[in-house]
């Protein structure tokens, strides 16, 4: 049986002034199923760049090289856009950070939810009516923990709040049911208790689907909650792979470095330990 | 050092009214660093906002050291607490003009408040925020976020006030760049005996810097408490705990 996304030494770089490249991302191998998988590491790591590169959406400056990218078995990167975009949205499924950026500012949100569902159903070569849509759309937003879906269908992207939103974007996300999902930093403009409920929402949904998710997230101890194994990226690499809930026992300085310079409701009142950076981090692993 | 009673502030007119601080009192100490926690939207910044004088209607009453938020803000003591109370950012990038060399956003408040010895004072600001003077001669561009940060702290000291107002000031940095931010904040308040004000949705960040807090909902302070008594996890009000339950 095919893993459900197969990649093999992935980099992406940029050409600088001088014409020479930079690398954003060097080597990334990542094997997955349907399983959680948390990507975590500062800004400017390359998570971000990573999950672009699998769903071809990099910057037309990005340079995207790998040995393969394999989703299902089918080699994304000799795939016509045509084939990609079917992929897309349909199979893999992508939410980002920001709903109010992601949603359409002048359009309800009912709408959106229907647009996309219709879409759906037409790929499969159904029709489906405006008014089915509607009420699937209603449906989804149930599912998505939403109490008053009539109310929020009709609502414009400002009306609602940023845990809403974002919960709309699972909604729509979910409405073609993909095999693959990928979270960019869904969590992290929301509030502590509102976080809980979205990735509540989230994992109901995966679960129940079977699916696979590449979580992105700057917050470790989140991820170590919320995913089955995570990859610590840093400058462009995956420095080191580790069960989600062995987070704590993480081998690696950086990683050690960065849990421990989080402070702690009960912990000491003393300086917080300084991350020391160390030039060996930047060389490949042996 | 800060007193507030019973602050009320207000947003908008007539139907579009909004209340969004509803009876608010802390008092804070000189040199102590006070904390004041909550989801979005609850009114924390606002408090910060109403102290520096940048909201348009608010009632109640307020001092610094002693001279009326009032008096402070429109009347003849204007100038005096004005220098008193210096306020942080949480996006540096933002706060800073982004055509101006951080050397001179630095200078700046000390050449309209007519101080001497701008430039040994701008070099020395430097080296308390960990940067060199040769920092100087940069865009906010050229910076990383943490350095930027490190500006805004910097700016808000030239002034030598007593008081920072600190809104989430390392809600937009990773991890390791807050501990380094975190730590020059407490050095420079033991250095200078200065009185932290600070708002932050991160419980963990409140409980590590402060020796005291509010817990706000909904414009309301629901709890205040010691920090000591926050980490024990001994939180009276329901509201508390659901957030420490939360942020773990």
């Amino acid at each position: 049986m095919n893993p459900l996304l197969d990649i093999k030494d992935l980099s992406v770089s940029f050409a600088k002034e001088d014409g020479t490249l930079s690398h954003a991302v060097q080597g990334l191998s990542l094997k997955m199923g349907r399983e959680k998988v948390g990507i975590v590491g500062e800004s400017g790591s390359g998570k971000s760049l990573t999950a672009r590169a699998i769903l071809g959406v990099q910057s037309s400056q990005a340079k995207v090289t790998a040995g393969h990218i394999r989703f299902d078995g089918i080699d994304l990167a000799a795939a016509t856009p045509a084939q990609l975009r079917a992929l897309r949205g349909d199979r893999i499924g992508m939410i980002m950070q920001d709903p109010r950026h992601s949603l359409n500012p002048v359009h309800r949100i009912g709408d959106q939810i229907v647009e996309s569902i219709r879409l759906g159903a037409a790929q499969s070569g159904q029709r489906l009516a405006r008014r089915a849509a509607w009420t699937k759309a209603r449906d989804i937003l149930e599912a998505v923990d939403i109490r008053d879906p009539d109310r929020v269908l009709q609502l414009y992207p400002h009306e609602v709040s940023g845990g809403m939103g974002q919960r709309v974007m699972i909604a729509i996300a979910f409405v073609r049911e993909p095999d693959l999902l990928i979270a960019d930093e869904i969590t992290s403009a929301l509030d502590v208790t509102v976080q809980a409920r979205v990735l509540d929402v989230l994992d109901e949904m995966v679960s129940r689907r079977d699916m696979g998710l590449i979580f992105i997230s700057h917050d470790l101890p989140l991820v170590s909650r919320f995913c089955d194994r995570v990859l610590v990226m840093y400058a462009g690499r995956v420095v080191e792979e580790i069960a989600a809930r062995d987070l704590a026992k993480a081998t690696h300085p950086y990683t050690k470095g960065l849990l421990r310079c989080i402070p702690r409701i009960d912990g000491p009142q003393e300086p917080l330990p300084i991350l020391q950076r160390e030039a060996s981090w930047l060389e490949p692993p042996p | 050092m800060i007193k507030i009673d019973n602050l009320d502030v207000w947003y908008g007119a007539g139907a579009r009214e909004t209340h969004v601080v509803q009876g608010a009192s802390l008092h804070v100490e000189r040199g102590q660093s006070f904390g004041l926690v909550g989801e979005s939207g609850s009114g924390k910044s606002t408090i910060l906002r109403a102290i520096s004088g940048l909201v348009p209607r608010w009632g109640g009453a307020m001092s610094i050291d002693g001279i009326d938020a009032r008096d402070g803000h429109r009347g003849p003591q204007r100038p005096k607490y004005l220098r008193k109370v210096q306020m942080v950012f949480q996006d540096p990038f933002a706060s800073l003009h982004p055509k101006r060399l951080v050397g001179e956003a630095i200078s700046e408040p000390m050449k309209i408040n007519k101080m001497d010895d701008i430039s040994e004072r701008t070099d020395a600001l430097f080296a308390a925020i960990g940067l060199t003077p040769s920092h100087r001669y940069r865009y906010p561009h050229e910076l990383s976020g943490g350095q930027r940060q490190r500006i805004a702290i910097a700016r808000a000291l030239a002034l030598e006030p007593d008081v920072l107002l600190l809104d989430e000031p390392t809600s937009a940095l990773d991890v390791s760049i807050q501990a380094e931010i975190l730590n020059l904040l407490e050095r420079l308040r033991q250095e200078r005996g200065l009185t932290y004000l600070i708002v932050s949705h991160d419980l963990a960040v409140i409980s590590h810097m402060c020796s005291r807090l509010a817990v706000m909902s909904q414009g309301r302070i629901v709890e205040t408490l010691d920090r000591d008594v926050l980490a024990h996890g001994k939180a009276r009000e329901q509201y508390t705990r659901d957030l420490i339950a939360a942020s773990r």
